[in-house]
């Protein structure tokens, strides 16, 4: 069978589905973001209107306040993430008993579906007069803090935090688990302290991992949406919306398919901008990296 | 000869017909609220009886309506019966997104017309439920706002709370009682933000202090006295006298916090009532009073809200589907409640004979009050000014779910101390302005 | 010495797993509370089975079966299509390979809340609304991409020795795949299918759009336990306890695999 035969029976099954169910909703999306279309409206015809709800998404304040929520939303919660991950890999990567009870506990997290965890933790957990919270700080005597008026989007970042911590875990404990042990006790060998043996033996051993994690997770935690919807409703005002929320906002409160397809527009091109740079970024910094 | 084959002929289509009537399933769009459930597990009972199969979709409140919305906007369809409230009644109609129900009444035999008794619908619940002089809607139960407060704890502190209180007499009574380093709040408020949820208690309040949220000319009002001393109130309230964590508060953590003994007073939907009277949910069973909603520059200021049951005009089983609409709604099925599971969870708010049954009036003290605020309601005139819009406490248009929530998430803002009320206010005047013009309401 | 400082390193990671794990433990204890306890943390309180008994008198059931079909469906799919493309990708010399591996991954960049309006349409139109088949197809896409990104890294991990040699051996590409390629990878391979079955099992907001009653899953059902008007925390405990078991088995059984790592220690060792 020639070459390119093979590479087209192997590809092409794949291809097509993707681009059907994802490539046309999109370019209908692009379209859509350039009319007048209000659902609950069809007395108002749909208008073409060009790039009026672009201008207008970028002039808007709520628009950079979503932006900085993503933002940091992310930029924190990966962080969070890839530390508290790497801490329980290394726990995990010794042998005692129980280990694996223990890395069953401890993954659980993440095979609970968003929207559950936010209204458990909102309710059951957080809440300052009949959750958990309210409790513990009734046993010192203290007033608990209203977490969902002061700090929303800290609440969901500690969401967050809690879901992909374990698959950050998973995948660095893999990376850990992947050191052949020679290198390992050559490095002991060597004279090599723990500082030096991390850095210069480990590291470059599971960066690839890393890498896979840290971009898997930016993927997914950009996406975040079932645990802003079932807790802050993305308020108060704007303070805890991030993008897909923002959308939603749009989408399915104000029923304007025009407007909430152009925030969907700039939400993937930003995240592609960011995907792109972060890919080049990895590539010329850390040689044989592959992702 | 021929006569007998016509009669064969007609015998056999008439079995033909039924069996095929016996294949119908409708699909029901409902939310996921208790009655709703009862209503659910009784239905076995209609398609016993008619041979009628129905299908279910139970969903949330706000997953309810995204779903229903969708299903009449983008022509899909496939609902035979939704259960929406007013708002979408007043608003669909002009869609053609319902089916008027007066052509199918006028079709009943006149024995199921009179069992059905249209009449005895409550006649501010059937208005609400009607538009161009034709009903859409039949309601599954009404409910309006009522303030519930602890007799028990009145007494003690030597209060009396009026039949209609003020809301400064409210903020009174809340200051009195209220210990938070126990627990105890002095009042349950909702803060949680939703154009149905925080906005359906402020509504109310924006209506008793004289505001309204447009004049005749489509302006928006948030920058009148009237607007700001609600907002400020409302902030008062909150700030000083209720719970905390008032943001994730909506009715179903007031009714909770109510259940557990942690507040006095409640101001809140009626049907808030048969739950805190169930004594396997709720620790107040007995030691609850009844008043009206609080008024301030307005009187009658309850809201009127209805789950009501509609067909969708894309339905291919109208007939079928109204079959069920007049079963679920009549009193038999309110006595069904009431006799399998208990009269204090029979739907009410929607049938005068309801409340005049002396089986319901004996577990629902709270039957009196609440059937004379809905009647108050006055749907068609929100505010003691003039407005160009009807609707107790929204403002009916279909652009509400979009205004109800910005402005609830200004709201919102207050509260959690994120933003002044001055900015706030200014944010939703500019919000309710741009949905005037873009809705081409303001020209 | 370094006996007892291992033995406290081993305290205290089960002290932090018992942390981390505390609020499911809470969670599935509070399913089989009455609902009045479930706020008023009474200590002792009595356990019940109300809560399971109310789920499972509903329709529980049915879209339980739903998840589990469609989840398994939509994961073999994923994995039928998405394996050869890794294949290609790493074994084959493929001209604008990036080019194509990055395409996939920007289709994961789509929110769903942003193309599921286009995609309910298209569904009405050729009436694929409220079926399996709409579903699956969905999900399958959605997850091709994941399941691209992941087997190439592994596929790239296998030396190339090892490949060379079966080639020289005699081996068509076919059997070298099935005979050495594929047991190699097998620790991807579980890991891959573990969380593609996790994001499929738990997926709601396409689920929610997509299905009325026919195919809707459990997630959709699991909502029907939540901001009820009435006490209902104890249920959606309950439920969702159930709700959690499959991808927790499927994760018990498949940790065992992973633990093995990812050692391609076949030609040096």
């Amino acid at each position: 069978m020639n070459e390119n035969k093979k590479k087209g029976i192997l590809v092409l099954p794949a291809v097509i589905l993707v681009a059907l169910a994802t490539q046309i909703p999109l370019i209908i999306t692009v379209y859509n973001s350039m009319i007048r279309w209000i659902i609950v409206r069809p007395d108002l015809s749909k208008k073409f209107i060009g790039s009026q709800y672009y201008k207008k998404i970028f002039t808007s304040d709520e628009f950079w306040l979503v932006f900085q929520n993503t933002m940091v939303l992310t930029v924190i919660s990966l962080a969070a993430c890839l530390a508290l991950g790497t801490l329980l890999a290394f726990l995990l990567h010794r042998q005692f008993t129980g280990v694996g009870i223990v890395r069953t506990l401890l993954i659980s997290p993440f095979f609970l579906m968003d929207s559950v965890i936010g209204v458990f933790w909102r309710n059951v957990m957080l809440n300052p007069s009949f959750g958990l919270l309210y409790y513990f700080y009734k046993f010192f005597s203290l007033t608990p803090p209203d977490m969902l008026a002061e700090a929303p989007l800290f609440f969901i970042i500690i969401l967050v935090i809690w879901k992909w911590t374990p698959f950050f875990m998973l995948v660095l404990l893999a990376g850990l688990q992947s050191i052949p042990e020679e290198v390992l006790e050559a490095a002991v060998v060597d004279g090599a302290n723990a500082w030096n043996k991390t850095i210069y033996v480990i590291l470059p051993m599971v960066m690839k991992y890393i890498t896979i994690s840290l971009l898997l997770g930016l993927i997914f935690i950009l996406k975040t949406f079932g645990l802003v919807f079932t807790t802050t409703r993305g308020g108060p005002g704007f303070a805890s919306t991030n993008f897909p929320y923002y959308v939603y906002r749009i989408a399915f409160l104000g029923w304007n398919v025009g407007k909430s397809s152009a925030i969907a527009v700039v939400i993937i091109i930003i995240s592609l901008a960011i995907i792109l740079v972060l890919f080049k970024l990895l590539r010329k910094t850390i040689t044989e990296v592959e992702v | 000869m021929i006569k007998k084959i016509l009669v064969l002929l007609v015998i056999l289509a008439t079995i033909a017909t039924a069996s095929l009537a016996k294949n119908v399933t409708l699909t029901i769009a409902t939310v996921n609220n208790p009655d709703m459930k009862i209503m659910e597990s009784l239905s076995s009972q209609f398609t016993k009886e008619t041979g009628i199969k129905l299908s279910w979709v139970i969903l949330p409140e706000n997953e309810l309506r995204q779903k229903i919305t969708e299903d009449v906007a983008l022509g899909a369809g496939k609902f035979d019966i939704v259960t929406i409230g007013i708002i979408e009644v007043k608003n669909w109609v002009n869609y053609g997104w319902i089916t008027p129900l007066d052509p199918f009444f006028t079709d009943m035999d006149t024995t199921a017309k009179k069992a059905y008794d249209l009449d005895d619908v409550l006649q501010s619940v059937r208005e609400g439920l009607s538009a161009k002089g034709q009903l859409y809607a039949l309601p599954f139960y009404g409910e309006t706002s009522i303030t519930y407060y602890r007799k028990d704890l009145f007494e003690k502190a030597g209060l009396t709370m009026p039949k209609e209180p003020s809301w400064n007499q409210i903020l009174d009574f809340a200051t009195k009682l209220h210990d938070p380093d126990n627990g105890f709040y002095g009042l349950c408020l909702r803060g949680l933000p939703g154009w149905g949820e925080n906005m359906a208690v402020f509504g109310t309040m924006i209506n008793a202090f004289g505001g309204r949220w447009y004049d005749m000319d489509w302006n928006a009002q948030f920058d009148t006295p009237e607007m700001k001393n609600a907002f400020e109130f409302y902030n008062t309230l909150i700030k000083e006298v209720s719970e905390p964590g008032a943001t994730g508060v909506g009715f179903t953590e007031g009714l909770t916090l109510m259940a557990q003994g942690k507040a006095g007073i409640w101001y809140d939907a009626s049907v808030g009532a048969g739950l805190l009277n169930d004594p396997s949910q709720s620790k107040v069973v007995g030691k609850l009073g009844y008043a009206r909603a609080p008024y301030a520059k307005k009187h009658n200021n309850g809201w009127l809200w209805s789950w009501s049951l509609a067909m969708e005009s894309a339905s291919k089983h109208k007939k079928e589907a109204f079959k069920f609409l007049t079963w679920v709604t009549s009193k038999d099925y309110i006595n069904l409640v009431g006799e399998t599971k208990s009269w204090v969870n029979a739907p009410s708010g929607s049938r005068k004979s309801t409340y005049e049954n002396p089986k319901y009036q004996k577990v629902a003290d709270f039957a009196p009050l609440v059937l004379s605020a809905m009647r108050a309601v006055d749907y068609n005139h929100p505010s003691i000014l003039p407005t160009p819009y009807i609707g107790t406490p929204f403002v009916v248009f279909p652009e509400w779910p979009h205004l109800g929530s910005e402005v609830a998430q200004q709201l919102a803002a207050t509260i959690a101390g994120k933003k002044t009320i001055d900015e706030a206010l200014k944010a939703c005047q500019k919000i309710a302005n741009e949905v005037a013009e873009e809705g081409g309401y303001k020209q | 010495m370094k006996k007892t400082s291992s033995a406290i390193v081993t305290v205290i990671t089960f002290i932090i797993a018992i942390i981390y794990f505390f609020p499911i433990f809470w969670m599935i204890i509070s399913g089989f509370k009455h609902e009045i306890d479930v706020v008023n943390l009474t200590f002792p309180f009595t356990l019940t089975l109300e809560n399971f008994k109310t789920i499972f008198s509903g329709k529980v059931s049915h879209y339980f079966m739903n998840s589990i079909y469609i989840t398994l469906v939509s994961t073999s799919l994923s994995m039928m299509l998405g394996v050869p493309v890794s294949y290609a990708l790493v074994m084959s010399k493929f001209k604008r390979g990036d080019d194509l591996f990055f395409w996939f991954i920007s289709t994961t960049l789509l929110p769903p809340v942003g193309i599921v309006i286009p995609v309910y349409i298209i569904f009405k139109c050729l009436n694929m609304l409220d079926t399996y088949c709409g579903l699956i197809l969905m999900y399958t896409a959605v997850n091709i991409p994941l399941v691209i990104w992941m087997m190439r890294s592994f596929f790239k991990d296998i030396p190339r020795e090892l490949i060379e040699a079966s080639k020289i051996d005699g081996a068509t590409e076919l059997t070298t795949f099935f005979r050495i390629i594929l047991p190699l990878s097998r620790h991807g391979l579980s890991a891959t299918i573990l969380l593609v079955i996790v994001f499929i099992w738990n997926e709601f907001f396409f689920a929610l759009h997509l299905t009325y009653t026919r195919a809707a899953t459990l997630p959709v059902h699991v909502a029907a336990y939540m901001t009820q008007e009435g006490l209902f925390w104890a249920k959606m405990c309950a439920i969702s306890t159930v709700a959690i078991l499959p991808p927790l088995l499927a994760g018990w059984i498949n940790q065992k695999q992973l633990v093995r790592g990812l050692t391609m220690g076949a030609v040096k060792g």
